[in-house]
């Protein structure tokens, strides 16, 4: 009887932190509306006009698509690798290098075969950013310095990077009035349909991503480990696990998976590379996984919010004036509300469980 | 010689907002809040700051309202990180988010495209005496006048944190909450005042920066510094001295970067060159290493039994 008891309250308190991530959205829209309203732009056209720029043609929806796409991929490997007890920050950097990864391999080797050319190309990516976050790792294993501010900073030094290769050692033999790289050719490039607004395969190996992290997740046994080590480090010690192991692997996948992201976004929008290809998508990426509750099955849903918010937003740029940046105060005002919603759950249950039992 | 003077003297300018924000992040994390949330207070300050400027025409107007407004944002913070016990980090970088987009967005919408005025900054001020010094007088005392203020600024937030009762409280809030509320320590209120405070001094370094160094507004000014701010507390231990020595490799390191372009034989990159403060703040970080213990409830909630 106490038992079932307290397995509803426990349940009701986890529909209450689910919808927080529902209602953090909701609320961040509200403040960016009423912020446009203090300006003159009308509430209601905002959302007409934004849903339409996110969904409202063909063109539209293969555009939130194509941005989902990488949210999905870094949302889902960052979702596991925090839960792995890591606080990587570095996913812009390692998105950045991914690309480059992926832009030496189609530059090294031009005359491959399609089947052959874009696995490799990809796998690149993913192997050069693995390399760049092993950096902080190794930092904090045996030198004991916390991966917050190491994988901050190397993000800029990634970007840095990137602009540099661009200009010199791979800059563009044909013509330099603006600095890319060469064309990778048409080998390189994923399969892409041009009446819906130019929609790439990225998206199917997206999804084949979401899934695997799930099954990942909840049914195979290393993703049970990582979730003790993210549940209690000191109790999964006693079980045998090693929390230390359990955070490297967890950095590793995470920064080859940016970099598998970078490499999906170089090879299905682009066919060279320029210095800020993949601005921002690091960033948001993070915040996919912070909206989605740190778990693979919401990363979706909050992936594919994030890319219409993105596109929307593009859009209404050119149509009502409305200034892009806006989409940063959204991403601060949700994350503001999710880790409210996290730490209502966390430490004022107490205070919630009263409303609780009387909504059941 | 006169150029190895002007580089160092440079070098001190550029240092003094990352000194100011480092100060500001001893504050905090003495008090154990994670002070990630210095750059919205810093840029923040820079926004009011210059939009003080713009309407007034006078410097320490502006600057006293990018610091309160620092101030502002960082009361804001506390009440998330401090009161209801979220994510210190996270909550840090979304509130860095919400005033990159805020300022972004504002910037945009007032000025266009046209971006916001260039106006003169305050010019330098030698001290009679002192500045007279063979080398060390131009490097030191040949300054704008805030950056006096600033040398003030470090002893005192020094005195404050070690020597006062005030400061002592601080310290014992950040190492044992419980021990600290056991004697009669308000914790919560303790921490919710050196993060205001830590987000004056943050609000100052955008300030100065803003007013004193760049001379307008542009979207996400402040880029790493606030960064090199919190490197720096932690390299110098989070005594304020240790970090404005930290806060000067950093000032050297950025001078290094404007000046040696400026050279005739080296052949350098824009973007390498640029890359010079980020990868002294990553030699910084590794240097320190394991040598430096942070306060023991650094990042940790406390909640009132």
């Amino acid at each position: 009887m106490n038992d079932t008891k307290k397995l509803n309250s426990a349940t009701v308190i986890q529909t209450i932190f689910r919808l927080s991530s529902v209602i953090g959205a909701i609320i961040g829209l509200l403040i960016a509306a009423l912020f446009l309203t203090l300006l003159g732009i009308n509430t209601i056209e905002f959302f007409v006009e934004l849903v339409k720029g996110a969904l409202g043609s063909p063109k539209a929806i293969g555009n939130t698509l194509n941005r989902a796409a990488p949210y999905m991929i870094v949302g889902a490997a960052t979702a596991i690798a925090y839960e792995c007890g890591s606080m990587n920050m570095g996913q812009e950097g390692q998105v950045f290098m991914g690309g480059l990864g992926a832009a030496l391999v189609a530059l090294a080797c031009p005359g491959l075969p399609k089947p052959l050319a874009i696995p490799l190309a990809l796998l690149g990516g993913m192997l050069l950013a693995a390399l760049y976050i092993a950096i902080p790792v190794i930092f904090r294993l045996y030198k004991g310095i916390n991966e917050v501010l190491t994988t901050l900073i190397m993000n800029y030094v990634a970007t840095l990077i990137v602009s540099a290769m661009v200009i010199g050692p791979i800059a563009c033999t044909t013509s330099s009035s603006y600095p890319r790289t060469d064309e990778f050719g048409a080998a390189y490039m994923l399969t892409n349909w041009r009446d819906i607004g130019h929609l790439h395969t990225g998206i199917f190996i997206a999804v084949a991503v979401v899934i695997l992290a799930i099954y990942f997740f909840y049914v195979h046994p290393a993703g049970l480990k990582a979730r003790a080590v993210g549940f209690s480090p000191m109790a999964s010690r006693t079980a045998g696990i090693s929390p230390t192991k359990v955070f490297a692997l967890g950095m590793l996948m995470n920064g080859a998976f940016c970099g598998l992201a970078g490499g999906v976004e170089l090879l299905g929008r682009y066919n060279n590379l320029r210095g800020s290809y993949a601005d921002g998508i690091g960033w948001d990426s993070l915040i996919v996984a912070l909206l989605s509750g740190l778990d693979p099955k919401g990363v979706l849903p909050a992936a594919l919010f994030f890319g219409g918010l993105y596109t929307g937003i593009s859009t209404l740029q050119r149509t009502l004036g409305v200034p892009s940046a806006l989409l940063s105060l959204i991403k601060g005002c949700i994350v503001i509300f999710v880790m409210t919603g996290t730490a209502i759950q966390k430490y004022h249950q107490a205070k919630l469980k009263k409303p609780a039992k009387k909504e059941a | 010689m006169t150029s190895i003077v002007l580089y160092f003297n440079s070098a001190i300018t550029l240092a003094v907002p990352i000194l100011l924000v480092a100060i500001g992040v001893c504050y905090s994390e003495k008090s154990g809040v994670y002070a990630m949330n210095s750059d919205s207070s810093m840029l923040g300050s820079c926004f009011i700051s210059v939009a003080i400027m713009l309407g007034t025409g006078n410097a320490v107007l502006a600057i006293l309202g990018g610091v309160l407004a620092g101030g502002i944002i960082a009361a804001l913070f506390s009440i998330f990180a401090v009161r209801i016990g979220a994510n210190q980090c996270l909550i840090g970088l979304a509130f860095n988010f919400t005033v990159m987009g805020l300022t972004s967005s504002l910037l945009r919408l007032f000025w266009n495209t046209g971006g916001i005025p260039q106006f003169a900054q305050p010019g330098r001020v030698a001290i009679p005496l002192l500045s007279q010094i063979p080398v060390i007088g131009a490097i030191l005392f040949n300054q704008p006048v805030m950056i006096y203020l600033v040398y003030i600024m470090v002893p005192v937030s020094w005195w404050v944190l070690f020597k006062s009762t005030w400061g002592l409280q601080i310290r014992a809030v950040g190492e044992n909450p419980s021990c600290a509320d056991s004697v009669g320590i308000r914790v919560i209120r303790t921490r919710t005042i050196a993060v205001i405070v830590g987000g004056l001094f943050s609000g100052c370094g955008g300030a100065i920066l803003a007013v004193q160094q760049v001379g307008t507004f542009t979207e996400e000014m402040t880029g790493a510094r606030a960064w090199m701010g919190i490197i720096s507390a932690y390299f110098g231990g989070w005594s304020p001295i240790g970090s404005a020595g930290a806060a000067l490799v950093f000032g050297l390191a950025e001078s290094l970067e404007k000046r040696i372009q400026l050279l005739p034989f080296i052949n350098l990159s824009s973007y390498v060159v640029q890359m010079f403060p980020y990868i002294a703040a990553l030699i910084v970080i590794v240097l320190t290493g394991r040598n430096r213990r942070h306060p023991a409830a650094m990042a940790k909630y406390y909640q009132k039994q």
